[in-house]
């Protein structure tokens, strides 16, 4: 039952340098493994099945497929394999088996130099054995229907996988990507045509419903009236339903755009968020160093302040000392006018010349209250008084008023003066206060940095981040729309629906001729099958869908079991335009991104293997699973997780890896990897374990590849 | 003469500075007043400069005199110095010293010219001597302890230091 690869053998192929008989890997039923370091031959190995299965090679250099033609000859042909010979032949050659048929294919190249280029002549030979008896298979048709029992086109997909293609493998968001699975695996192609038939068939009825209609030529102006409104009121069902179409295109779009930017929006949304509180928080950072900046230029002007001047610090006793110094010149200037003068120490206008004159007549001192007898000595200290020379004014002579100037622009300073050691530990204060406060700013501006880099701020500038939003937004606001244009239109068709059912009636009702009828009531029935098949189209792909997602979250449970991250729930969603759409739900019902690429690609083998798990009478996949560096981005776990699991899914699988690999260990191979070939040797786990090596150091080109096999 | 006379006698006065200093001053000094020079705190004017120097000089009590042939620079017009009140802050801090270069007061009471002249040639010379001793102590810790002038408070903590001794 279903098809078992025996062996793959290759010639000159790629670094397979030399026969098919050197270079032949046989297989079993299980896991079977080439172990490689880069530039081993794993793609190349890979390209043996796509060359006989597709006519194709995949080139490592550019990660593309070409189709095989003479350019990709020379790069196939063995290097050393065509420097040593001018004419050779280079191959692959698949041996296999279904349903007790053995088939060997052969695609081989013959290449022969010739004027310093090559020239190249591909054959195919197919042979099918059966009972002891070989058929060799000529007609390509039938060679081609023999090859492709080896993998079926549409299960290709499934079985031939390419690692770094991994991401994009089974595509259920667009109609014909579900189509082709479902169809993989439930043959519901005969139902996809009957429900093509009854549309067809309905359209077929109604056209003669019609043309019943119009051979009456005796219909009354009222049916006639009826026929247009139910004409008009069909054609706008028809075009709003054309709308409706139209906006579920565009909605699907819209939430595909929202799926693409829903895994970015929140963090772009933080990451926004938290520069705009950066830059406030940079910002208030940057005013207090201004404020101290400030604070620190103003103290100059502190140091010559008019009112406390801190130069002035320490310098209180100076205004005193001067004003005692003044006080000692007048007493100074004082002495000596009294020693040019000592009599009169009387001021010039005190007492008066009246005064004076009066107290001569009355010989009486008013100033002291005695008697003054004209002639006595009293007397004559009056009259002496009276007559006693004016002094000019010394004024100019003297700098009194340059130093009582002085006295009046500095004195006030004597009470200022104690004040400043008090202003400049107030100042000190303050600018210790900023300092305190721009410490704390600065660790919130740390703090805030720190933040936006958790959330990826080197990895996504502003702008990115802005146009994610709006791309999000957009996305929300055109959904939001296109609902309310489909709830529009239902709504209208919903109206329209009602008075075109009562225009049919009434035409029913006016319309009782035979021929008429009976096209009526074949166009009805016709609209019943449609629906029929319709819904039984819709049960089975919503069966399927149903069981895919059971299924993948099975296998996605065991591939994902034992690793930190959690993995979440498959689901299985169908959208409003028929497709599906896959998505991975937490605990909480919550959609989950940004998981790494090996769980995205762990998402798809689950899928693949349910897809090959649900093939409906099976158990097991009926064809070999081949895949090149499946595992690159897997993690030990991950792998031991596939290897539990593929042995049920996929009755035979080749796989080329290098996570195997250990270019320090004599045999090449990991400890990881021996603990896999013990499994296999001990029975545990069934298959092959070969691993690839050169012989010889070379280059690339030169490189020849050997194998050894560490299985029994 | 009479005090409005000898007022101004001292006001036209234009002291001098010695050239070793003139690059620390051209530092620490701001032509353009507030605006910055790199790290380095400034003062406004080189007037005061000129004055901070002369009151530390004066605080710390010996003038050092300009030596007769030493290089040095004019200053500005005193007439010049602002703010008015500190710069006759610092010509009352000399009166108080007049002693010191010789003159009591009383002696320029009815003096002739020729003893005023003498005195402010006299005055002129003290306020140098104790510039030029401020300027050396400044240019000292110039010299020696660049990295502290980093701070715009170098110029309070010479006067307290000067307090401390």
């Amino acid at each position: 039952m279903g098809t078992f690869i025996k062996s793959i053998s290759f010639q000159n192929f790629y670094n397979y340098y030399g026969s098919y008989e050197d270079n032949t890997y046989v297989f079993k039923e299980g896991i079977n493994i080439i172990n490689a370091d880069n530039n081993m031959g794993k793609s190349k190995f890979y390209n043996g099945f796509l060359w006989i299965l597709d006519d194709e090679v995949y080139d490592s250099d550019d990660k593309r497929i070409y189709p095989v033609s003479d350019s990709t000859y020379v790069k196939m042909m063995s290097k050393k394999a065509s420097r040593e010979n001018v004419e050779l032949d280079m191959g692959v050659t698949i041996v296999y088996e279904s349903e007790g048929i053995w088939y060997k294919v052969t695609k081989q190249v013959h290449c022969k130099q010739e004027d310093g280029g090559w020239l190249f002549a591909p054959s195919t030979t197919v042979l099918k054995t059966s009972n002891n008896e070989d058929m060799p298979v000529m007609d390509k048709q039938e060679q081609q229907e023999a090859i492709r029992v080896l993998i079926p086109a549409d299960m290709e997909k499934y079985a031939l996988l390419q690692g770094e293609s991994m991401e994009r493998l089974v595509d259920l968001s667009t109609l014909n990507g579900l189509e082709n699975t479902i169809n993989a695996l439930a043959d519901i192609n005969n139902l996809i045509r009957m429900c093509g038939l009854a549309t067809d068939l309905v359209k077929l009825a109604k056209q003669e419903y019609n043309k019943e209609e119009t051979k009456n030529r005796g219909a009354s102006n009222e049916i006639l009236k009826l026929r247009e409104e139910r004409d008009n009121l069909e054609k706008w069902i028809e075009d709003a339903n054309g709308k409706i179409d139209l906006a579920r295109q565009e909605l699907i779009k819209a939430k595909e755009k929202e799926q693409q930017f829903e895994s970015d929006f929140f963090s772009s949304k933080k990451r926004v968020q938290l520069r705009k509180e950066y830059d406030e928080e940079r910002d208030k950072l940057e005013s207090l160093k201004r404020e101290k900046a400030e604070q620190e230029l103003s103290i100059t002007s502190r140091l010559f302040d008019e009112n406390c001047p801190w130069i002035l610090m320490g310098l209180g006793n100076e205004p005193g000392n001067f004003d005692a110094k003044r006080i000692e010149l007048t007493k100074k200037i004082t002495a000596q006018e009294i020693s040019q003068n000592p009599q009169i120490l009387l001021p010039d206008d005190s007492p008066d010349a009246p005064s004076l004159r009066r107290m001569l007549e009355h010989e009486h001192c008013e100033v002291c209250d005695r008697e003054a007898k004209k002639g006595t000595a009293p007397w004559l200290h009056i009259q002496k008084v009276l007559e006693r020379p004016h002094k000019e004014m010394r004024t100019s002579a003297s700098f009194m008023q340059f130093y009582s100037g002085l006295q009046n622009a500095t004195g006030r300073y004597e009470a200022t003066i104690p004040q400043i050691q008090e202003s400049f530990e107030q100042y000190m204060n303050n600018i210790y206060d900023l300092d305190d406060q721009i410490e704390a700013q600065e660790r919130i501006v740390e703090t805030k940095e720190n933040e936006l880099t958790l959330v990826g701020s080197e990895n996504s500038t502003e702008e990115e981040d802005r146009k994610i939003l709006s791309g999000y937004n957009q996305a929300k606001q055109t959904i939001t729309n296109k609902n309310d244009e489909i709830q529009r239109w239902t709504s209208k068709i919903k109206i329209w629906d009602s008075a075109l059912t009562k225009a049919k009636d009434e035409l029913d009702k006016r319309q009782g001729s035979t021929p008429i009828r009976k096209a009526k009531e074949l166009y009805d029935n016709m609209q019943v099958v449609k629906s029929l098949f319709d819904s039984t189209k819709e049960r089975i792909f919503q069966n399927i869908v149903d069981n895919l997602q059971t299924e993948a979250n099975k296998m996605y449970s065991t591939l994902t079991k034992g690793n930190q991250t959690v993995g979440g729930t498959l689901t299985f969603n169908r959208q409003d335009n028929g497709t599906v759409r896959v998505s991975v739900i937490d605990s909480q019902g919550e959609e989950l991104f940004g998981n790494g690429t090996g769980f995205q690609r762990m998402k798809q083998l689950a899928i693949v293997m349910s897809i090959i798990s649900s093939k409906v009478g099976n158990k097991s996949f009926d064809y070999p699973f081949i895949s090149d560096a499946p595992f690159s981005e897997f993690n030990k776990n991950f792998m031991n997780n596939f290897f539990e699991i593929a042995p049920n899914v996929f009755r035979q699988s080749i796989i080329m890896i290098k996570e195997f690999y250990d270019s320090a260990d004599k045999n090449l191979i990991s400890e990881h990897g021996k603990a896999i070939v013990k499994q296999m040797n001990d029975g545990q786990l069934q298959g092959t374990f070969y691993v690839n090596y050169a012989e010889t150091r070379a280059d690339a080109g030169n490189l020849v590849t050997k194998k050894y096999c560490y299985t029994k | 003469m009479n005090s409005s006379t000898f007022r101004e006698k001292i006001l036209d006065l234009r002291p001098h500075y010695s050239d070793r200093y003139r690059s620390m001053i051209d530092a620490i000094s701001n032509k353009l007043e507030k605006t910055g020079k790199g790290n380095i705190a400034q003062f406004g004017a080189y007037y005061q400069t000129y004055m901070y120097a002369c009151i530390i000089g004066m605080r710390m009590g010996a003038p050092k005199y300009l030596e007769a042939n030493e290089k040095s620079w004019e200053f500005a017009l005193m007439n010049k110095w602002k703010p008015t009140q500190i710069r006759d802050y610092v010509i009352m801090m000399l009166f108080n010293r007049s002693k010191d270069y010789g003159y009591d007061w009383m002696d320029l009471e009815d003096a002739n010219d020729e003893t005023i002249m003498a005195f402010l040639r006299a005055f002129e010379r003290e306020m140098e001597g104790y510039a030029n001793r401020g300027l050396e102590h400044i240019n000292n810790l110039w010299v020696n302890q660049r990295v502290r002038f980093e701070s715009p408070t170098i110029f309070v903590e010479i006067l307290q230091e000067l307090d401390n001794a």
